[in-house]
Parts: structure tokens; C-alpha cells; sequence
């Protein structure tokens, strides 16, 4: 052994110094894009702040309501209506993250899940046990939450009973305690949702992630969680909000029973507003002094800028087509397939880039096992 | 002739290496920490779910060509293997029924990693090669349990076959990982290190250094050379400290950084091997301790038996044959990627079992679209749906996977009565740092590719 001479310290330096030249000709090519700014800036302007949007609503919401069931007309329904929608949209861009207090306090069975369970809803008016908040909790996701609040404030029918059956019929006052009651667990999960964003500080562990947060041990381990938020939503409102209905899973035949909140004829709506989520957090938000603040766009562009700009087209192209959709989309799934199918695919280019170019770029975890390596 | 006398030459001190009785003391060392590690492994991976999530839940699982057939144990199966596995791994490490041990552990492992492509990785490989090499050593016959009980068994010296071979694999694991750096993207764009130290720029102290191209530029051609020349150095009794001081501070290095389960350290643990045969003994603490605990004390003094070391463990003329076969086995199964067109990154076609590590920071998407033709009908098909995270990771960017995929697919929609179907896959691949790019030929009836050694034609070359 070690009978040949090799010219260890000569090879090693040589190498490592014409290496080294060669490197020294090379500038710093890496914006300095503070990643736990674009976290921060994130999880305050972006996240926290549609949190607590949502819950201001949902209050407005629960008085509404009361308001409703008080004086029922025309005018209260439609105030109502419209508070509902009000409480929705910001909801419905939260899902465009969709990880920490959401996912850990189960906050979903209580404000809104799908599929809605129509029967058990009407059991429930058409019963004789008293409507209290405790019996509501103890109901299936399915009968709590917005689209159940949906099911007594909307109808598929013509001419719209909803004021003959929340004013003069039989089961009016059962349909107003459900609603009020509905309406005070949205509020108590609301606020705890912003809480737990606020004052529980899961902004501010999001913010701090890699430095000293008490969640995120990386800041990688916090970006990759928003990145495969956006992943997982983009798959969410194409497969399952507009594939499923469109008949995608089904040989081409339509499931309009797939639309979700089909009573409202708001499913058009609510995507948009996951896609103004989404865009929210990829493009960044206005602070409230009006400053836009950081957003992924920033990392990416300081990268890669043919990126950033196909991310923006692309979401721009998904956005248009969404809104290209003539409502509701329970008949455009039957009447206009084509325009639907157009969404689906704008979709799925936006989620491709993602899962492709934006995550290869970031250095994002697709999974979270780390049996993975080399 | 003064060619054949040169080979002669050298095959006559390959023979005298391989033939020279050796103390066994870091062999027994190795076979303790192989043992211990791999016990770990087990612990580890069960502890965190993975037997569950890999092995059982799936309801599809991706083989490897030609072993199909081996598939995970339905029931509680798999926590039997796993169970044997640990059982197997102890055994080598105490040396306890060690020959047994050692064919039930290759056994084992191997099976479970032809059970499930999605796991791959080289360092398994790299364990499943050792344990069949430990097969034939005669590891169990020195500081074992065996010995202790039977002492008329135990050996002193063990042949430097033994030695020569291990650290052999290993040096071939280091050259071949530095040569798969020998590329643009490794060496001009320092990529993907350039990726991953950006993703780690809050790493303490040196977090800020990972944002300068020159850092990343510096690990590249860092990383390539150490690979390529530290098998050599470590070979050299003047360079070796030297060297084993680099592969400790790489391998502490990389595992920090890049969280790569257990591969840093058995790389650590076993590069110790090519410290002189008896280093162990020179280790104050450590000596005294094998001294101490090991059943069939070490003698301080190696008493050379050549004799009963050749005739019980030496190698004869087929075992040099075989180890010759193996040799040149392990050299071209890494080059074998030469044989297909395009960047092996970028088609995969050789990239398994050649030790091309670390060198793609890969993602991707695919979509499938099953189609009909009798009756015009068509599905789209998320693989999520039938996937685990890590199958639908590892397929999105791995074509053969993507066609393993559309054949379960076109058999699955069979079941379901659709006599005839085509099965088409969407894909978006990005590589290195590059825009996003189709991998695989949207137009290509998948269901009609069968897979096999041959180059896949429907594979999309890399555009820039």
C-alpha cells in the first residue's frame, strides 16, 4: 500500500484553485430576498389579516341573522345573503394556504364542509327537540357551517320560498334558532381562528420560522408548507370543485350534484376568491398603510424572472377563465362543458408550473418524509 | 513481455494483498457498527410510520423490472420483516449466528427495497451490496458471540481479501458519485447545491455564505474533487488522517444540511476501514473496551496463523474469479447511462445503482388521461388518488415510474369493464434550476410501452 506517489497536496490544490479562479470571476448572482420577510410580510398583511377579516364577518354575519329572524323580509333576507357572502369570500381565500390553527383546531367541520347533509338538515327543522347550541355541536360536519346556513338562507326552487319559510310556515322558528345558532358557532370559530393567529402567535411563529420559532424549526420547513398549500388548493378547486362536477373522473358525465354551495349559485365565486387567495400570496398584499409587501413572486423573480412571469400569466389565464364560466356552474358543468373544461386545464398549468418550476427553484419538499436524499 | 511481466507484477501483489493475514480488529469494528446502524435504521423507520405509510397502506406499489413478483407481506407482515430485519442486524453486530445473520439481513433488505422503487436510494443500495459481501466474509469468526461459543472456531487474523474488498466498494462509491459530477450543470451552474444552499441560508454561522454563487460554485468543484481523489488519499498512510478528517467534515456537513437519514453517518462510520487493520487498538478507551467485553478477546499481540487463516477463510481461485466478476460488475453498471441518449438527470435511463448522488433537484407534475376509443369516453386521473406523497414525488420526475403507473392504470380501468383503453400522461418536469419542461410524449399511448432495457423513445429530450 501507498507504494505510488500521488500528488496529494498538488492535485487537491491545483484543482481546488483553478476552481477557485474560475469562481472568483463569478458575481453574486442571488438577490437578497429576505425569506422570513416574505414569511412575515405573509403571514401578517395576507394570512392574519383574512383571518381576522373573516371574523369581523361573521360577526356581521351572526347580527344579520338576528336581524333576520326578527324582522323577516325582502330586505333582511337579502342583507343576510349578502353577509353570508361577505363572510365566504374571505374564507374562501384563506383555503389558499389552508395550514396551522385551520388544520390544527379542526375549524373546517364547523364552518364549512362538503358535502352538505340536505336530509339531516331538514330532519333537524322538521323535528321537536330544541334547537340549542349545544345540539347543534353535536350534529355532523355535514349539517354545520356555511353551507348549512346555506341550505336555509337560499333555494333551487321558483318562485324562492326562503321568506315564506323563514317568516310565515310552520317551521320558521326552528329554521331562525338553526341559523342564529349556526351563526354563533361561526362566530366562536372565527374568532379562535384569528386568535390562534394573533394572540396565539402562529403568525408570528410563521414569521420567525429557523429563528427561534417554537413551530418551524427552518425556514424552509415554513416556505415549503406555503408552497404545497398552493399545490394542494389548485388540485382541490380543479379536480374536485370543477373535474368531479364536469364528469373528468366519470367517463365525461356530468355530476352537477358535485357543485358545491349550488344553492347560492356561489361555486364560481368561491373559486375566484381561492384563486384571489392564492394570488394573494404568491403576488404579495398591501399592508394597511397601502405598502405592498413581499409575496413569493419576489424569491422567484430574484431567481428565475421567466418564471415568475409564466406563475402570473398562467394565474391570470385561470382566473379568466373561471370568470369566462356563465353561473351558476351546476348547469354550466351540463350546458357549456367546454368553457368549464377550459378552466380545468388553465388549472392544471398553473399547477404544473407550481409543482414543477417554482418548487425545483425554491428548493421545495413535495413530501414531508424525509427518507429522501440522494 | 515487459507488459505481461508488469501485469504479472501487479497481479502478484494484488495476490499478496488479498492473501496477507490481517488483524482483525477493524473488521470486527465494522461489522459491530454496520450492525448497530442498520439496527437504527430499523428503529428509525419504524418509529416514525414509515413501515405503514411505505409498505401497507399503498395499493400500489412500483417494482423494479424482472422482480414483480416480490411484493410486500399482506397483514402485519411487513412488521414481521422489519422485526427480522432488526433481529438480523443485532446478530451481525454481536456476531450471533453471524453467517445466518448476514444472508437473512441481505435477504431482507433487499427484498424490501425491490418491494418499492419510490424508496430508492444509493445508500440502500450501498448496504444491500455490502451485506452480500459480508455474506461471504468470515466477519463472524473473530470478537463474536459465535467464538465465545464455540472458541475451536474463532480466528486471529482474518485474510486481507476480506479488507481490500470493503474498502474496494467504497472507494468505487466515492469515484463513481465524483465522475456523475463531471457535468454543466455540477460544475458551471452549481446546480443543485446552488438550490439547496439557498434553501438553507439560515443555517447557523455559515446561512450567510449559502447566498454568494461563489460558495456554491466552491462546494461543487469541492465536492466533485473529494469524491473523485478521496479514495486515493485515503489509501496513502500521509494523507489518510488528512483525508478521513474531509470525509467526516463532507459527510457531518451534507447531513446537517440536507437531511439524508443515516447515509452521512454508515459513510462516516465505515470509510474508518481504511485505517491500518488494527487501529482499534491504538485507540486508548476503545481498546481497552473491546479488550474487555468481547466475548473472543482480540489477542494484543496478533498471533499470524496463515495457515488456518487460508485454509479456512482465504480465497481460492473461484472466489478470486468471483470477486473479479463482481469487480467489473460494480464498474460498468455505473457507466451503463452511456448506453441511452440524453442527460441520465434528465431521462433517468442508468441513473439507479450508479451512484449519481445528489445531483438533481428535480420536481414535477403529471397528470393522466384515460381514454376510451369504442365508446369516445375519457377520465382524467390524479395520481394522488391512488398514491402516497412520496410515490406521486418520486414518479412525477422518473419515467419509467410514469409508465409503471399508466400500466396499472390501463389494467385497473380493464377491471372496470373498459375492454380497450389508452393511457396518455401530462407532465412538467423541472430540473436544475431550468423552466419547467414535458418529460414525457403526451401523444404516446402509454399502455402499449412495455418497459425494458432498451432506450424509451417517448421520452422528450431536454430543451436547454
Amino acid at each position: 500500500m501507498g507504494q505510488h506517489a500521488f500528488p496529494a497536496p498538488l492535485m487537491w490544490g491545483g484543482l481546488g484553485l483553478g476552481g477557485m479562479g474560475l469562481l472568483v470571476a463569478c458575481t453574486s448572482y442571488e438577490a437578497t430576498v429576505d425569506r422570513n420577510q416574505v414569511l412575515s410580510d405573509l403571514a401578517g398583511p395576507v394570512m392574519s389579516q383574512t383571518y381576522q377579516d373573516f371574523a369581523a364577518e361573521s360577526v356581521k354575519l351572526s347580527q344579520q341573522l338576528d336581524q333576520l329572524c326578527a324582522a323577516p323580509s325582502s330586505e333582511t333576507l337579502e342583507q343576510a345573503r349578502g353577509a353570508w357572502r361577505s363572510a365566504r369570500a374571505p374564507w374562501k381565500q384563506a383555503e389558499a394556504w389552508g395550514f396551522g390553527p385551520v388544520k390544527d383546531l379542526r375549524i373546517r367541520s364547523d364552518v364549512d364542509w362538503f358535502p352538505r347533509e340536505d336530509g339531516q338538515l331538514e330532519a333537524l327543522i322538521q323535528g321537536s327537540e330544541p334547537i340549542t347550541l349545544e345540539m347543534l355541536e353535536l350534529q355532523g360536519a355535514g349539517a354545520r357551517g356555511m353551507l348549512a346556513l346555506e341550505y336555509v338562507l337560499f333555494s333551487l326552487e321558483t318562485p324562492d320560498p326562503t321568506l315564506r319559510l323563514l317568516s310565515t310556515d310552520g317551521q320558521a322558528v326552528r329554521r331562525c334558532e338553526l341559523l342564529k345558532g349556526l351563526g354563533v358557532i361561526q362566530v366562536g370559530a372565527a374568532q379562535a381562528l384569528a386568535d390562534a393567529w394573533d394572540e396565539g402567535g402562529f403568525a408570528s411563529a410563521l414569521a420567525t420560522a429557523g429563528q427561534g420559532s417554537t413551530v418551524y424549526a427552518a425556514t424552509q420547513t415554513a416556505l415549503d408548507e406555503v408552497v404545497n398549500g398552493l399545490i394542494f388548493v389548485l388540485e382541490d378547486v380543479a379536480d374536485e370543485r370543477l373535474g368531479l362536477p364536469l364528469g373528468l373522473k366519470d367517463g365525461g358525465t356530468p355530476h352537477p350534484e358535485h357543485v358545491q354551495a349550488d344553492r347560492s349559485g356561489d361555486a364560481l365565486r368561491d373559486i375566484e376568491s381561492t384563486l384571489l387567495g392564492f394570488q394573494r400570496v404568491y403576488e404579495g398584499a398591501a399592508d394597511e398603510g397601502g405598502q405592498v409587501r413581499l409575496g413569493l413572486t419576489d424569491l422567484v423573480l430574484s431567481r428565475k424572472p421567466v418564471i415568475d412571469e409564466g406563475v402570473r400569466a398562467e394565474l391570470q389565464a385561470a382566473l379568466d377563465a373561471v370568470r369566462a364560466i356563465p353561473g351558476p356552474l351546476q348547469d354550466a358543468v351540463v350546458s357549456d362543458p367546454a368553457r368549464v373544461q377550459a378552466a380545468y386545464d388553465a388549472l392544471k398549468v398553473l399547477h404544473a408550473r407550481l409543482s414543477a418550476d417554482v418548487t425545483a427553484l425554491l428548493g421545495v419538499t413535495l413530501t414531508f418524509n424525509d427518507n429522501d436524499g440522494d | 513481455m515487459m507488459g505481461t511481466e508488469h501485469s504479472s507484477g501487479i497481479f502478484n501483489r494484488l495476490k499478496v494483498l488479498m492473501e496477507t493475514p490481517l488483524d482483525p480488529a477493524s473488521l470486527v469494528l465494522f461489522r459491530v457498527i454496520f450492525g448497530l446502524l442498520n439496527l437504527l435504521s430499523v428503529l428509525r423507520f419504524a418509529s416514525k410510520g414509515w413501515i405503514e405509510e411505505i409498505y401497507i397502506r399503498p395499493t400500489f406499489h412500483f417494482s423494479y423490472w424482472g422482480f414483480e413478483w416480490i411484493r410486500p407481506w399482506p397483514g402485519e407482515g411487513m412488521y414481521w420483516h422489519f422485526g427480522v430485519l432488526g433481529l438480523a442486524s443485532l446478530g451481525i453486530m454481536l456476531g450471533c449466528y453471524y453467517r445466518l445473520s448476514v444472508v437473512i439481513f441481505f435477504l431482507a433488505f433487499t427484498s424490501l427495497e425491490l418491494m418499492e422503487k419510490a424508496t430508492y436510494l444509493n445508500h440502500y443500495y450501498f448496504i444491500s451490496l455490502v451485506s452480500f459481501l459480508m455474506i461471504f466474509m468470515p466477519l463472524g469468526r473473530v470478537g463474536s458471540v459465535d467464538v465465545w461459543r464455540t472458541p475451536e472456531w474463532g480466528l486471529k487474523q482474518l485474510p486481507g481479501w476480506v479488507l481490500w474488498t470493503l474498502r474496494g466498494q467504497l472507494g468505487l462509491v466515492y469515484f463513481f458519485a465524483g465522475l456523475a459530477k463531471l457535468t454543466p450543470d455540477w460544475l458551471l451552474e452549481a446546480q443543485p447545491l446552488r438550490t439547496w444552499l439557498l434553501a438553507r441560508s439560515e443555517f447557523p454561522l455559515l446561512g450567510p455564505l449559502f447566498t454568494q454563487s461563489w460558495v456554491a460554485h466552491t462546494m461543487s468543484w469541492a465536492g466533485m474533487i473529494f469524491d473523485i481523489t478521496v479514495f486515493f488519499f485515503l489509501l496513502r498512510r500521509q494523507t489518510r488522517a488528512l483525508a478521513y478528517a474531509a470525509v467526516f467534515a463532507f459527510h457531518l456537513l451534507t447531513g446537517l444540511l440536507f437531511h439524508i437519514g443515516m447515509f452521512p453517518w454508515i459513510m462516516m462510520g465505515l470509510t474508518l476501514l481504511f485505517f491500518d487493520a488494527d487501529w482499534p487498538r491504538r485507540v486508548p478507551i476503545l481498546g481497552r473496551w473491546i479488550q474487555r467485553w468481547l466475548p473472543c478477546a482480540l489477542a494484543r499481540e496478533p498471533a499470524w496463523n496463515t495457515a488456518s487463516v487460508s485454509s479456512a477463510s482465504g480465497l481460492n481461485r473461484w472466489g478470486l474469479l468471483a470477486l473479479g466478476c463482481y469487480g467489473v460488475v460494480q464498474v460498468l453498471l455505473p457507466l451503463r447511462h452511456h448506453l441511452y441518449p440524453g442527460p441520465v438527470t434528465w431521462t433517468e435511463e442508468g441513473m439507479r445503482f450508479a451512484w449519481h448522488v445528489m445531483l438533481v433537484e428535480k420536481s414535477g407534475a403529471v397528470a393522466y388521461l384515460v381514454e376510451e376509443p369504442r365508446t369516445g369516453r375519457s377520465w382524467r386521473v390524479n395520481p394522488r388518488e391512488y398514491l402516497t406523497d412520496l410515490q406521486t414525488k418520486s414518479m412525477a420526475t422518473q419515467p419509467d415510474m410514469i409508465l409503471a403507473f399508466a400500466h396499472w392504470l390501463a389494467e385497473l380501468y380493464r377491471m372496470r369493464g373498459h375492454a380497450e383503453v389508452r393511457v396518455y400522461a401530462h407532465t412538467r418536469v423541472a430540473l436544475n434550476g431550468r423552466e419547467g419542461q414535458p418529460l414525457v410524449d403526451p401523444t404516446v399511448d402509454l399502455a402499449k410501452e412495455q418497459e425494458g432495457l432498451r432506450p424509451k423513445r417517448w421520452i422528450l429530450p431536454l430543451k436547454h
